[in-house]
């Protein structure tokens, strides 16, 4: 027997609660690099999906107002 | 904004907030957590090539979830969360599958999941984190995740039983001969 104090084998291990290592130095400007390179490629595709919207639109217009019959005749000036 | 005397909530607050390409508060939670990120990153993929990389990704994912944080948890747990999975399926992609899916009784008593020899015999470095790089990298990674994912992360039982995809009693069997290998392997280090 003795007067040690038996270690709790369920115990967490304080070694891996403290365990750190130095944080990369170009960690910080990888992720700002991704995070910009992310940001730009999401508003190109954002800016690219609007200008294909628009243009389908715009074509769409141009068909709808040459169709026979719907091309509407201009307003005479009824004054008077 | 960014101040260092901000809790983490408001800097997500703050963040969240900004205009495109003002970094400033998620910034300093970056620096605020970074290191505790690429250690986790580290000694859970078991490779200091790939800690970096996916350190990076996890802070990325981070940023670009942040309006997810609803600060039912602090900030550390829930970027821990994303770490944690994100680990997780590197290493099913770089290890199979099957890497830690071991559920079976039977399959409890494999000597692969008993990496004592190895670990002492790999103990050699003197410095302590070197020591325990050696400890935990010397340990198969069916003892190896539910360790760090309890005593590093402090995940509970029954999370890191769901993350693994294993049944509850085997986490808290493996845990528990996880802690004994490692104060053994790390004991005789010393």
């Amino acid at each position: 027997m003795t007067d040690e104090p038996r270690q709790d084998q369920d115990e967490p291990l304080r070694e891996l609660r403290e365990l750190a290592v130095d944080p990369h130095p170009s960690l910080e400007g990888r992720v700002h690099r991704d995070i910009n390179r992310r940001t730009l490629a999401a508003n190109s595709l954002e800016f690219s999906l609007n200008v294909l919207v628009s243009t389908a639109w715009e074509h769409l217009r141009s068909i709808i107002d040459a169709w026979p019959g719907t091309h509407k005749p201009e307003e005479e000036d009824t004054d008077g | 904004m960014g101040s260092s005397g901000e809790t983490d909530e408001i800097l997500v607050a703050q963040a969240c907030q900004a205009p495109p390409g003002d970094l400033r508060a998620f910034n300093e939670l970056m620096h605020r957590h970074q290191s505790r990120v690429q250690t986790n990153c580290r000694y859970l993929s078991g490779n200091e090539e790939d800690a970096l990389d996916l350190a990076q990704e996890v802070l990325v994912k981070a940023y670009f979830n942040l309006d997810r944080f609803e600060g039912r948890s602090t900030f550390g747990t829930w970027i821990g969360r994303i770490k944690v999975n994100h680990c997780l399926n590197h290493l099913r992609r770089t290890k199979g599958k099957d890497f830690i899916d071991v559920d079976e009784p039977a399959l409890e008593s494999e000597p692969a999941l008993h990496s004592t020899a190895r670990a002492d015999a790999r103990v050699h470095t003197r410095d302590t984190r070197g020591r325990i790089s050696e400890v935990l990298d010397g340990m198969s990674d069916s003892l190896r995740l539910p360790l760090l994912m309890r005593d590093m992360d402090g995940l509970s039982y029954q999370e890191i039983a769901d993350e693994l995809g294993v049944g509850l009693s085997a986490v808290k069997m493996r845990i528990k001969r996880a802690r004994e290998e490692f104060r053994i392997a790390y004991g005789q280090g010393e």
